[in-house]
């Protein structure tokens, strides 16, 4: 994650979009939870039940509603956690979503260009991710290049393909090509974006917090369809929509969503500095113990009524919520299904 | 196809509704209206230690009889032996109280001989009754009671397709058409109504225990209460005061008398380090100590059901809440496991490791004793270390910090500086051992796991695995019950050791 662009980039007059229509970012109608289907034992694929897509739109609302000085607070009870931070989390990623090609390429070139030379770098070039070693810059007939070594090579890239260029991580692998998304139709037809733009760069557009090997069954092993006007099929992961940096499938892609286990001791420095546009706690146990972290962000707190600490977390959320500002009208996102408890609260960002 | 499950349960879940039978017994009623006019001679006056365990007893058989659809003379529920240990305990008290008491206690030891030759079943026979009219293939007994396997035999003869199960096997059910509930509603979770996993739940218990609805809201202010409520019939029986309330029966823990049976346990007389602790109550009248700090973890088993990969992973012992399934030593040995096998890894090479272990534990806890742990916790920080962490360090298990350079300001501060690299090293060692140790506990652990049955599991409560070539000796994947609700402090060597605890002690 380090070297993440959009961290904090959730300025701009977009935030306040409504819910249906365009979204920030470049997201059209239809709305990824009108477009997922999921597979039914029959194998037939069916539109999303209502309560999965209640919990795409509540995730869009608290990602967009950026009230200044404010932060939003909601808690969720209902009576099974599966796929429901998936869901909620799909709705926050989508709607914070930005376009890299619609970024400046010559503010991230002169970016890129400042950082000492041997800095690793990785970018897009088509349907491919490359990896690099920096090696300052160059102008070439007059047209301002980046300098890199692939390994084998140096190579140049003029500043208007800049984009996606980004630093590598240290800790992830050097890989010198690779294809870029894998399950790229089903990205752009379940979001609606260029899903080699979506792949290219590592951004935090949402923290998940809960057990891990729980939301890799939800996101990783549970194949869903998206329909194409034509009629035909497409199948996916919810993964391949959120990019979970805990579920890569290669070594050195781009994330963009964190996931923390809520048991954890210590979180991650890099986590700690950031501030995800909404942080979504799956479970009881990672919002009673690390919600002191991320204060500045929104916040979706899930509760499954069946899990053994669901009562400790529903204190926390009943304590915290009787501290607040105000309580947050929903109203807008239609009435809850019956199966849920919803709650939310405004509080001020210290 | 997970999600299509998952999509069935919020549709179980809109469309449940929840009913309540309830079954007449004069035999059972004599008993309840002995029962509670004996406790109203007590009222609210504490009672002594003897008193005590009687109407502890008194307050059990009460609650397996209304727990147990079987008839009251079933072997299982030893009220023959129940009325002679309780006339035994009543022969004791008759010279130092009340005759009166006295004689009411008697009246509800006689209410129990009597039960005990009773082979009626009108419980049984109302739950029999509606699981067929349910559709036999969708059903499902749930049952609170001790006598699990007796009353799965009884249900197996008369509803083979219906299986008896726990509250702990509710979550993970997917959607039955009927679910017969055998007792209150009290003593259940709550969720049993707000999440539902069955169209239909009917409760059924006797009439002369009157049941309480519990709130399936968790969201203060709920508008509305999520999930289903309980529907009485049109005609029912209105409760009188010769009832006895389920909450006056439900099972309580004396976490004192708990307490108190494990500081009279034997101790290693070592040199132990004093550590917060947290009870737990296990499975099959278990408990355990575990560390309240920050630093020690362990082994939690996740995603045991049928159909998944039970997988095993670290947590901190503090996280550790009922209904998670964790993994200690039950035989060959006390505390954590990971050492011993971790020593044998290592071979010979492992008793000096341990000995420099020893060493600079011995001298920062020499150093807390003489300085106080405040200041040597503010000295450490002035020095450069930013979290020292100094109840973790102390800790006999914990082996080194993760930044070399604090580890170094830590051993020269408590005078081991000429050795701190040795020390680094040996711990080192051990850490890669612990490492290996855990890995190779947990590959197996998780290969037993996959060739048991999740369900069996899940019913009693635990599995005794026995890793063979490991130090290990017999590993108990155990569930957690319950949480004391205050910490304590108590030696290392009190930790994560297993003991057993007879019900009559402090099950109310």
């Amino acid at each position: 994650m380090a070297g993440a662009r959009n961290v904090n980039n959730l300025g701009g007059s977009s935030r306040n979009t409504p819910l249906t229509g365009r979204v920030p970012g470049g997201l059209a109608t239809p709305l990824p939870e009108d477009r997922l289907r999921y597979l039914t034992r029959d194998g037939l694929a069916e539109t999303l039940p209502p309560w999965a897509s209640y919990l795409v739109r509540l995730g869009r609302h608290v990602a967009l509603q950026r009230v200044p000085g404010r932060r939003l607070v909601v808690g969720v009870t209902l009576p099974t956690r599966d796929f429901a931070a998936a869901f909620t989390s799909l709705g926050v990623s989508a709607a914070v979503y930005e376009d890299p090609e619609e970024q400046d390429p010559r503010l991230n070139f002169e970016r890129i260009a400042s950082l000492p030379q041997g800095t690793s770098i990785r970018f897009r070039r088509q349907r491919f991710l490359y990896a690099g070693s920096l090696r300052g810059t160059k102008t070439i007939n007059g047209v301002d290049h980046l300098q890199y070594f692939d390994g084998q090579s140096l190579c140049s890239l003029p500043w208007h393909k800049c984009n996606s260029v980004e630093v590598l991580d240290p800790s992830k692998s050097f890989v010198r090509r690779r294809p870029l998304a894998p399950n790229a139709d089903f990205v752009s037809r379940a979001l609606g974006v260029d899903p080699l733009s979506h792949a290219s760069v590592t951004s935090l557009d949402c923290l998940m917090i809960g057990v891990k090997e729980l939301l890799c069954s939800d996101l990783v092993d549970e194949p869903f369809a998206v329909a194409s006007p034509a009629g035909s099929k497409c199948h996916g992961f919810l993964n391949d929509l959120l990019r979970c940096d805990a579920f890569e499938t290669n070594a050195n892609d781009h994330d963009r969503t964190a996931v923390l286990a809520g048991s954890t001791d210590e979180v991650p420095e890099r986590l700690v500095q950031a501030v995800p546009p909404v942080v979504v706690f799956d479970g009881p146990q990672g919002f009673v113990r690390l919600r002191n972290y991320w204060l500045r962000s929104s916040w979706i707190v899930l509760l499954d009524r069946t899990s053994p600490g669901v009562a400790a977390g529903a204190d926390a959320f009943n304590q915290e919520r009787s501290l607040s500002l105000e309580d947050a009208d929903l109203g807008v996102l239609g009435v809850p299904p019956e199966a849920f408890e919803v709650h939310g609260y405004y509080e001020v960002i210290q | 196809m997970r999600f299509a499950g998952t999509a069935h349960r919020y549709e179980i879940a809109q469309r449940a509704t929840a009913t309540r039978e309830t079954v007449s017994s004069p035999l059972i009623r004599v008993l309840a209206n002995q029962i509670r006019k004996l406790s109203r001679q007590f009222g609210d006056d504490e009672v002594d230690a003897e008193w005590a365990t009687f109407l502890r007893r008194l307050r059990r058989t009460m609650r397996e009889l209304v727990a147990t659809p079987l008839s009251p003379a079933t072997p299982a529920l030893r009220l023959e032996e129940t009325g002679d240990y309780l006339s035994e305990l009543l022969r004791h008290l008759t010279p130092a109280y009340d005759p009166s008491t006295v004689a009411q206690a008697s009246l509800c030891v006689t209410a129990i001989r009597d039960l005990s030759q009773s082979w009626e079943n009108p419980f049984g026979d109302l739950v029999s009754e509606i699981l067929s009219t349910a559709s036999p293939t969708s059903s499902a007994l749930l049952i609170k009671s001790p006598h699990l396997e007796e009353i799965s035999r009884w249900l197996a003869d008369l509803h083979p397709n219906a299986p008896t199960i726990t509250e702990f096997e509710v979550p993970k059910l997917h959607g039955l058409d009927c679910l017969v509930v055998a007792g209150p509603s009290l003593w259940f979770p709550a969720h049993l109504l707000s999440a539902p996993r069955a169209e239909t739940i009917c409760f059924v218990h006797y009439d002369s225990v009157t049941d309480r609805p519990q709130p399936t809201h968790l969201l203060g202010g709920s508008h509305r209460p999520p999930g289903t409520s309980i529907r009485t019939a049109a005609i029912e029986r209105t409760s009188t005061d010769d009832d006895l309330d389920a909450g006056f029966i439900a099972s309580t823990v004396d976490w004192d008398a708990l307490a108190r049976l494990a500081a009279s346990r034997p101790r290693s007389g070592g040199d132990e380090e004093a550590v917060p602790a947290n009870l737990f109550l296990l499975a099959g009248g278990f408990a355990v100590y575990l560390e309240a700090g920050d630093g020690p973890r362990i082994d939690v088993v996740s995603e045991l059901e049928r159909g998944s990969k039970p997988r095993l992973r670290g947590e901190p012992t503090r996280t550790v809440e009922p209904g998670n399934y964790i993994v200690l030593r039950s035989e060959g040995g006390s505390g954590d496991y990971i050492p011993g096998i971790a020593d044998a890894l290592l071979g010979k090479s492992a008793k000096e490791h341990r000995e420099l272990q020893r060493l600079w534990k011995s001298a920062l806890r020499k150093a807390v004793a003489e300085r106080s742990n405040a200041r040597v916790e503010r000295e450490l920080k002035a020095l450069g270390i930013r979290s020292p962490n100094l109840r973790y360090r102390m800790w006999s298990g914990s082996l080194r910090s993760e930044r070399p350079e604090d580890f170094r300001i830590l051993m020269d501060y408590i005078g081991l500086g000429d050795q701190k690299d040795r020390i680094w090293n040996a711990m080192g060692h051990l850490a890669d051992a612990h490492l290996r140790a855990g890995q190779e506990v947990r590959k197996r652990l998780e290969e037993k796991l996959l060739s048991s049955d999740p369900d069996a599991i899940i019913r009693s409560g635990r599995l005794d695995v026995r890793l063979d070539g490991t130090d290990a000796g017999t590993l108990s994947v155990v569930r957690v019950e319950r949480r004391a609700p205050d910490q304590t402090t108590l030696d290392e060597d009190q930790l994560r050791v297993m003991f057993k605890v007879e019900a009559d002690l402090w099950q109310g």
